[in-house]
């Protein structure tokens, strides 16, 4: 029976669940709107509240030599920083209970540890009081930073550095290069930027407030990637002293620059390439400008009568001459334009082909080279490497100037017999050398072995292909002429290397200066040895001697580093003598 | 008297007799059958499933501490990696520092070291001895034109004075290396001078080990 009573009371009842429903409904909107519409949004602004990318960095890779040993090495070095604004006296607490430290102290402090006074120390302080950052000291070693941090003071900072040392200092310096603040700034370091460098990565996940990675969440990463190695065909220790050779020589005779070069015939490998003056990496600063690169590479000077042996293998090679050809030399030799002498005066003499490359006679050369056409000459001077680089493309390498056939005149055409009129730097004529004494075989000539990369892969590994530049007879006969150079010759007793034989050319190289030759000199001596089976090929060079004008002054330093290198590498003794050829007639 | 006839006893207050609202007319018992007895739920089976259900709560919360704990952990742990490798790394930057060619030579030469000769002899493989064996004269090579602006005033290596034996040094200065970490790169271990008597070697014999 529908009362009164019970009509109210269901109306209250239909009340109450409307009013339910419809806060439920409030709810339920509020919900889908977080939930569903915006629920992209919120949940990507949480994220990135959470998890903020970090770098992770990469490190640089070495350069070492042949026997890895490192020459450049990546370090970690630490920047000390301080946020000026938060600079305040503090707490800290010792043994004894709360101690006030106050900014002075803290500076004093800090000060005592890096070798800084209080007044450097609040220089940056001072300059910008409001300012967030700034830096107190740059690049100090771990000792020192974690001292700096055990102070505890709260408003001083950190910074990793990526820093470039190089532990051997300036051996090998003119090669390794060195890095300035805009990257590397020479040598290697320069030259093979792409597999040294490394590349960062970022590492992103989700940190709570004090920085702990919260489990479960995502790690996102792109790994950084470390620099590869770079294995040079230097090695450290000859390196060395082949350097402290040159310098001692190059000082002594009061020269102005001086390059060594020590290659292994066999495979094209550079042991050594020195120059004086050269650079620390470590102390750019205090090395001259012209210093800082490495001059066996880059400077092309007029070498002189160590080109006489290339000529004579070439004339040997085209089949016009042999080792006993005998010849008349004059004591002037005229062409159209001018002449050419010797560098001593004389009647006519009778030399062989072996006699013109002992006594290095430019009239004999001159006489000798009549058989063979410019442009074959030419060719072959071409095919041994003269006016074009080598294949270790140094940075700041140069090619060296060589005149096309068409272009030389009358005494041109003689003087390039005997390395004048003509331009190459040092590693040309050790790669000159080099195919004398390998059978007339030139291999490309390699700095670099090879870059292993982080991963352990190899690149940049160097071709190993040889060309046929003379026959191999040819190559033999002239080592064995310029054998008796160090058997006969007027240096011979500074020469001879007891146990061995050694094949080796003078060259005392006048200077042009403004197309006119003056009186200086570029003097070299470059060998063989050992001459009956030749394993290495050294060319030392002085250029601008003040005190002995003459290869002479090579010579010293030629026979202490070709010792060196043979007492180094086990050389096996030559055990058979050297063979007699007729020098004249 | 047994009869056919259907008769019912007679009725006091409308109600059969031993009815106990006839006795008792305002007690009331409701009593459940057995079928809805055993439709019962069980109290047991209640208590398991809230018990398990506490007991996967506290599971939870002790793997999430856990958890917490061994992110903790590794952080930690990370830090000290890295902390370590800073210290491998400032090491391994000292010993190529100690290695270069320039500071064993000047260690040498400071030692008493002279440059061997220029010539030197060969065994070969047929017993023939060849080349010249020249004694070495008291020349020192002039060291130290290289420069290692890296190097510069480090002590040399035959300044310190050692006397213990070889093998508990090595354990001690390894220690000492990690430990001392100075600002400018020092040859870091002391020179070991052995100072037990050495074994006077016969001539042109192998110094050989007796054994009994």
């Amino acid at each position: 029976m529908n009362t009164s009573s019970s009509r109210s009371t269901r109306a209250r009842l239909a009340l109450t669940i409307i009013a339910v429903f419809a806060v439920v409904a409030v709810f339920a909107i509020r919900l889908i709107d977080i939930q569903v519409v915006r629920a992209g949004e919120l949940s990507s602004a949480a994220v990135s509240n959470r998890s903020i990318p970090l770098t992770t960095y990469g490190t640089r890779g070495e350069i070492v030599d042949t026997n890895g040993v490192v020459l450049a090495d990546s370090v970690d070095r630490f920047d000390i920083t301080v946020s000026p604004r938060d600079v305040a006296d503090f707490d800290r607490t010792t043994d004894d209970g709360k101690v006030t430290i106050t900014v002075a102290d803290a500076l004093a402090e800090i000060g005592e540890i890096t070798g800084q006074s209080v007044d450097e120390l609040t220089t940056p302080i001072e300059a910008d009081p409001d300012a967030n950052f700034g830096y107190l000291t740059k690049g100090v070693k771990l000792d020192v930073f974690l001292a700096v941090k055990n102070l505890n003071i709260p408003w001083v900072f950190d910074d990793l550095r990526a820093s470039r040392t190089y532990p051997n200092g300036a051996i090998a310096g003119n090669l390794v290069g060195f890095i300035g603040t805009d990257g590397p700034q020479a040598g290697i370091e320069l030259k093979e930027d792409e597999c040294l460098a490394s590349t960062n990565g970022t590492s992103t996940y989700e940190r709570g407030a004090d920085g702990v990675r919260i489990p479960g969440s995502t790690v996102t990463a792109t790994e950084p990637k470390d620099g590869g190695t770079i294995t040079l065909t230097i090695d450290r220790d000859l390196q060395w002293f082949v350097q402290e050779a040159l310098e001692k020589q190059a000082v002594a005779v009061g020269a102005e620059w001086a390059t060594a070069v020590v290659v292994r015939i066999s495979d094209g490998h550079l042991m050594t390439v020195a120059d004086w003056p050269t650079v620390d990496p470590n102390d750019v600063n205090s090395a001259d400008v012209s210093a800082l690169g490495s001059r066996a590479f880059s400077t092309p000077y007029e070498p002189g009568s160590t080109f006489k042996p290339m000529t004579v293998a070439s004339l040997l090679d085209a089949g016009t001459i042999a080792p006993t050809t005998k010849i008349t030399v004059p004591g002037l030799y005229t062409v159209d334009g001018g002449s050419i002498s010797d560098s001593w005066a004389h009647d006519d003499l009778r030399f062989t082909t072996a006699g013109v490359i002992m006594n290095s006679s430019n009239v004999g050369i001159s006489i000798l080279s009549e058989t063979l056409s410019a442009q074959a000459r030419h060719d072959y001077m071409v095919k041994f490497g003269i006016g074009e680089r080598t294949a270790v493309g140094f940075s700041g390498e140069s090619a060296g100037s060589f005149k096309d056939a068409a272009d030389w005149d009358a005494i041109t055409d003689k003087t390039v017999m005997f390395g004048q009129g003509v331009s190459a730097t040092s590693v040309q004529v050790a790669s000159l050398f080099q195919t004398l004494g390998n059978g007339g075989v030139k291999l490309p000539l390699t700095l670099v072995e090879g870059c292993t990369n982080a991963d352990g892969t190899v690149t940049e590994t160097p071709s190993a292909e040889g060309t046929q530049v003379v026959s191999e007879s040819a190559a033999d006969d002239t080592v064995r002429m310029m054998e008796t150079v160090v058997t006969d010759g007027w240096l011979s007793n500074v020469l001879t290397i007891p146990g061995y034989r050694v094949a080796a050319k003078t060259g005392t190289a006048e200077v042009p200066e403004n197309g006119v030759y003056t009186g200086e000199r570029i003097v070299s001596v470059a060998g063989i040895a050992p001459a009956d089976d030749p394993q290495y090929a050294v060319v030392v060079t002085i250029g601008k001697p003040d005190t002995i004008k003459t290869s002479g002054a090579a010579a010293p330093t030629f026979q202490e580093i070709m010792t060196q290198v043979l007492k180094k590498y086990r050389v096996v003794p030559s055990n058979t003598p050297a063979p007699s050829i007729p020098l004249t007639w | 008297m047994s009869t056919n006839l259907a008769y019912a006893l007679p009725e006091r207050n409308g109600r059969p007799l031993g009815d106990p609202r006839q006795e008792n007319p305002r007690r009331i018992e409701i009593v459940s059958t057995r079928e809805q007895r055993r439709a019962r739920p069980r109290l047991a089976y209640a208590l398991i499933a809230i018990g398990g259900l506490l007991g996967i709560f506290l599971a939870q919360l002790l793997l999430s501490i856990a958890l917490s704990n061994g992110a903790y952990q590794i952080s930690s742990l990370l830090g000290e990696r890295r902390d370590l490798a800073r210290v491998e790394g400032s090491l391994s930057e000292q010993l190529g520092v100690a290695g270069s060619t320039q500071n064993l030579a000047s260690n040498a030469q400071k030692l008493g070291m002279v440059q061997g000769p220029s010539s030197a002899a060969y065994l070969g493989l047929d017993g023939q001895v060849s080349g010249v064996a020249v004694a070495a004269d008291g020349v020192t090579a002039s060291s130290g034109l290289i420069a290692n602006s890296l190097l510069g005033g480090a002590p040399l290596v035959a300044d310190a004075t050692v006397t213990e034996e070889l093998p508990s040094n090595a354990a001690v200065s390894t220690e000492g290396a990690v430990v001392t970490e100075t600002d400018t790169a020092e040859a870091s271990a002391p020179a070991v001078a052995s100072t037990t008597e050495s074994v006077p070697s016969t001539a042109g014999a192998l110094p050989s080990p007796v054994t009994h």
